[in-house]
């Protein structure tokens, strides 16, 4: 045990404890610099050190320590007001108030005070104006007093100990710090150092002082001075600086994760725009124009630029006969008169679902399509809810997908996540057996909407040309991120702190029991 | 979204039996709904906008009937005639040109009926009337007033009537500008130079659609027998919207009476409860959702959900829709109907057999590897919002206001465009975090977007890496060689040039290109950012940063 201790002691501890076994046991740090020649903080290091594994005992006690202030430093230096005075009425006995200021040179604020403390000293007596020197007066001609003696001891050392001053001297501060702001008191901490029983054993066991290598170097790799030096054993429990490595950010680690599930099921990869037309984000999802979702409170529209172009004119006639009336679709259509001009309006997308219709136009089943993709929604920065936030959305197109295929996708994508998952009825204007998946929270002990998801509807395909059922599915990634994260204000993901990024595990897609 | 609430009890009465609870809990969703709330005597649930039918309790109990197979198939109304009648005037054609009326007989209210009353009546303005614009409804205590009834055109400051909730008399304008629903709806009826009236054969007045009913016909709790008027722009939504109501109220055990609506050049009878006869195809169900029924179950189960339907041949199921059922617009919506008479959680997920070839997103994939070379130089990713606005955007960073793409309602003045520079996104980010240790580094990878008046949207969309360094010694120097890093680990070659951007110090900004064969792959700038930039974000070290576009 000892010897475990004494290896893992510095060079500077050793030191300070063969310092203090000298000076019988106990000592100051002022002693031990001296002593050791050290400097003083190693020396406070050291001792610190020494404390904390109770081999010697820090004692504090705290020193007053007097100085003079400005004003205290120039009445040292020019004398007191009084004796400035009674210089001048050295030299004529009696003088008349009126002429003190000009005849002993102090201001004339200064005067009235300066009597005061005349007569109280009983240099001086004062009579119908006329100040007169007295016997006593005369005296202290010759001989300064008290107060002047601690001004002229403070002026020659800057520093005196409250504690320590002679009972002159105690006097004299009496009388000064009746003086406002003449003299500065300032607390200053001293320390003994005291060994402890362990320190005791310590020493009585014999601790040798050699010289020791702390870094090993290149030059004693180089010379081979290595062999003959005794590196210091290391506290390995000791306090070690933070190092911060170069990160991800968790939530596009999450896409991450999700885009590999995806193409892990063999998805194909898209991605659009984040500015689109009310056509692509709306229309040619049949949302009727008069829909709540498209409501100014809801949707972002844009300022500049105001209006897109519409694509191709066969599709827009295919969209609003949709509309109207159903067109070739076998729909009722939502019976109202659809107007190009909304439909060119430009918005934020408010889901990537756009980007399904977009990519079904341009290309033939049998495929998957997924992409990950920011939308936008008219919310106030909240810790719930944010303007803009991901989803992943996915579909797949072929003469044989149905609705039970379309839940064992989004059924595989939440079981590779760690979630359970179930599914209700929901309502989506572009979708039928429209859904919502849930997944079970166990730590809650409750279902959490997570995203949406169903057939894609004739009224959508058949402007688009496609001829297969589509399989279609949108779904959040911040509250899933969130969740991952354990975290639950939705805005430390964009307005991070640092400190939490930096220390945020990056395991939290692992499996601990895969390990 | 609607939510209604309403006690368990007040079902149990409906539907005639008690209840299990928890059996009630799990079936609300699988109807289509979302229980947000409950507790020992009430449920809230919301449902979706396509099922208006479902916004009053005696909606809800309908279909439940047929969940809990007390009741399945098409529900029936009988109508017998009232023998009053309403007449439209056609001076309201271009003003708010339908009218849909029908008397209910027979019904009684208490207090929380007639605050579900007033709730089934706001949600329907909502959802079917899109905030009274296209629909609004009036309900009325028939017994104070007498057939026949008019639908005409008021004379702004002739006609008055004592509005609800106010003691006195006041002309149709004064009603606009001082009543609180006037205000509310005034813009309705803007600029027109008649308001519409329902009075009746006294000139009595019902109601001023759609903007507030008469004291006279309020609905009290001795109310038995009442009328319901619909008017709006849309000629099915008005009908649909009273056929809602008034089954509603049949549910209830009302009798409902039919009324003659006249126009001009044709009559209606309505309520119009007759259903809509469709058909669904045994093998579209099976196939489209993946089960395997027979027309006889595929009959059953949308009995279950309280439509009629019968077995032609083992092909085709003829189906009677009931006609509240407003969201029926497609044979698809029956397949749907198909699955939720199933049961959804009976539907067991499997995954698809088509066999497809993943392809990932190359641009996608470029940035990955950007991200593990920015990782390996030991930057900390951030994401930012793409909303920001000029102040933070141009001002803060000495730039100049250019086009740019601007939202029209912004949410607050912080967001009022999208950006088009990564880098005050991470100035903003180091000012968040003037508490933490240096040294700090930083990057994002992320799209902007600017103007494009070639491109359908109008605008292009364009990734960009930004990085910046900040600590006591961040110099050019480090910049200068954590781009090169970035470059000749992208195996591109660089390219630097002094230039000037308000951003950065003078002379100590430069632009680079990263080159593959020639071929400009990256282009930006790098350098040490201007003091007086750094010091706008309150910022006390120096940062460096970098800033590239892809190509």
């Amino acid at each position: 045990m000892l010897d475990r201790i004494k290896e893992e002691m510095h060079l500077y501890e050793k030191k300070v404890l063969k310092a203090l076994e000298s000076e019988g046991g106990e000592s100051t740090p002022e002693r031990v610099l001296k002593l050791q020649l050290l400097p003083i903080k190693s020396v406070m290091s050291a001792a610190g050190i020494l404390a904390s594994k109770n081999i010697i005992k820090v004692n504090k006690d705290v020193d007053e320590l007097l100085s003079l202030s400005e004003d205290g430093a120039s009445y040292a230096q020019d004398g007191l007001p009084e004796r400035r005075i009674l210089k001048a009425l050295g030299k004529e006995e009696t003088v008349d108030m009126k002429d003190l200021s000009q005849k002993s040179g102090i201001e004339p604020s200064e005067v009235k005070i300066a009597i005061g403390w005349l007569l109280r000293k009983g240099w001086a007596t004062l009579d119908k104006g006329q100040v007169t020197i007295s016997k006593h007066g005369k005296r202290a001609l010759e001989e300064a007093g008290p107060d002047e003696n601690l001004l002229s001891k403070l002026e020659e050392s800057g520093e005196l100990s409250l504690q320590e001053l002679s009972p002159r001297l105690q006097e004299g501060f009496n009388l000064l710090k009746q003086r406002k702001g003449l003299l500065k008191v300032h607390k200053k901490p001293s320390y003994t150092l005291e060994v402890t029983t362990l320190g005791k054993e310590i020493l009585e066991d014999g601790v040798e002082i050699r010289e020791e290598a702390t870094q090993i170097t290149h030059e004693q790799l180089k010379s081979g001075s290595w062999r003959n030096l005794h590196y210091r054993a290391y506290d390995v429990k000791a306090e070690h600086p933070e190092s911060f490595p170069g990160k991800l950010h968790p939530l596009q680690r999450t896409i991450e994760e999700i885009r590999r599930i995806f193409l892990n099921l063999g998805f194909t990869e898209s991605r659009g725009t984040i500015l689109e037309s009310a056509f692509w984000n709306f229309d040619c999802l049949f949302q009727p124009q008069d829909h709540a979702a498209r409501e100014m409170q809801d949707t972002f529209y844009i300022k500049t630029p105001r209006e897109t172009l519409l694509p191709d004119e066969e599709l827009v006639e295919r969209v609003k006969k949709a509309h109207e009336h159903g067109g070739k679709t076998g729909s009722k259509g939502w019976n109202y008169q659809w107007d190009r001009e909304v439909a060119r309006q430009s918005v934020l997308r408010t889901h990537t679902t756009c980007v399904s219709a977009r990519f079904l136009k341009d290309n033939q089943p049998p495929l998957k399509m997924f992409s990950v993709g920011r939308v936008f929604r008219r919310e106030t920065i909240t810790y719930k809810h944010l303007p803009e936030f991901h989803q992943v959305e996915g579909i797949v197109a072929d003469k044989s997908i149905n609705f039970r295929n379309l839940l064992g996708i989004l059924k595989e994508f939440y079981h590779q996540l760690g979630f359970q998952v179930r599914f209700r009825p929901a309502y989506f204007p572009y979708t039928y057996l429209s859904t919502e998946c849930e997944i079970y929270l166990p730590e809650k002990e409750s279902w959490i909407e997570l995203g949406g998801a169903g057939m894609f509807r004739p009224e959508v395909l058949e402007p688009l040309g496609v001829e297969t059922p589509v399989a279609a599915f949108g779904l959040g990634i911040e509250r899933l991120a969130m969740i991952r994260l354990g975290i639950q204000d939705i805005r430390m993901l964009y307005q991070s702190d640092i400190g939490w990024l930096r220390e945020l595990p990056v395991t939290h897609s692992v499996d601990w029991d895969e390990i | 979204m609607p939510v209604i609430t309403f006690t368990y009890q007040n079902l149990e009465e409906l539907l005639g039996t008690a209840l299990d609870r928890e059996e009630l809990l799990e079936l609300l969703p699988m109807m289509g709904s979302d229980v947000e709330d409950y507790d020992d005597e009430m449920v809230k649930v919301e449902f979706f906008p396509n099922r208006p039918d479902f916004l009053s309790v005696e909606g809800v109990a309908r279909v439940l009937r047929g969940f809990l197979g007390l009741e399945t198939g098409l529900p029936h109304y009988q109508a017998d005639k009232s023998g009053m009648s309403i007449s439209a005037d056609p001076r309201l054609e271009e003003i708010r040109p339908y009218v849909a009326c029908c008397v209910v007989e027979g019904i009684s209210l208490d207090e929380e009926k007639l605050k579900q009353l007033m709730d089934f009546q706001e949600d329907l303005h909502w959802v079917l009337g899109r905030d009274r614009r296209k629909v609004a409804i009036g309900i009325h205590n028939l017994d104070v007033v007498e057939a026949p009834f008019y639908y005409r055109a008021g004379e702004p400051d002739e006609d008055s009537f004592v509005p609800l909730e106010c003691e006195e008399e006041l002309t149709l304008r004064e009603i606009l500008q001082l009543h609180k629903k006037g205000r509310d709806y005034a813009h309705l009826l803007e600029n027109y130079e008649y308001y519409p009236l329902i009075v009746d054969a006294h000139d009595k007045v019902l109601s001023m659609p759609p903007i507030i009913n008469g004291e006279l016909t309020k609905l009290t709790l001795d109310t038995r027998n009442i009328l319901i008027d619909v008017t709006g722009t849309d000629q099915q939504a008005v009908t649909q919207t009273l056929t809602i109501l008034a089954t509603s109220f049949a549910e209830a055990g009302g009798q409902i009476k039919t009324m003659d609506v006249n126009y001009p050049d044709l009559t209606l009878v309505l309520p119009d409860l007759n259903p809509q006869e469709m058909r669904v195809g045994v093998e579209d169900s099976k196939r489209i959702i993946g089960l395997n029924l027979d027309a006889q179950e595929v009959a059953r189960a949308l009995e279950r959900v309280r439509m009629g339907a019968e077995a032609v041949d083992g092909d085709t199921v003829k189906v009677l829709v009931p006609p509240f059922r407003v969201d029926i617009l497609h044979p698809v919506d029956l397949v749907e109907n198909v699955a939720i008479g199933y049961s959804f959680p009976d539907i067991k997920p499997e995954l698809p057999q088509v066999a497809t070839v993943a392809r990932e997103d190359p641009r996608r994939e470029f940035e990955i590897l950007i991200r593990e070379i920015m990782v390996g130089l030991g930057l900390v990713e951030v994401m930012s919002l793409m909303l920001t606005n000029e102040e933070h955007h141009y001002h803060k960073m000495g730039l100049p206001e250019v086009d740019r793409v601007e939202v029209a309602q912004p949410i607050s003045q912080d967001r009022t465009m999208i950006r088009q520079s990564l880098l005050n996104g991470l100035l903003e980010f180091l000012d968040h975090n003037r508490h933490e240790d240096l040294p700090q580094g930083l990057f994002e990878v992320g799209e902007v977007v600017y103007l494009d008046g070639e491109a359908e949207t109008r605008s292009r969309g364009v990734r960009k890496l930004a990085a910046c360094l900040t600590h006591s010694h961040a110099n050019f120097t480090e910049i200068k060689s954590l781009t090169a890093a970035v470059l000749s680990n992208l195996g591109l070659k660089m390219e630097v040039e002094i230039t000037e951007h308000p951003s950065f110090l003078r002379g100590r900004c430069s632009r680079v290109t990263g080159r593959r064969n020639g071929k400009p792959i990256l282009d930006g700038i790098f350098g040490e950012m201007d003091p007086a930039v750094v010091t706008s974000f309150g910022l006390e070290y120096p940062v460096v940063a970098l800033e590239v576009k892809f190509q």
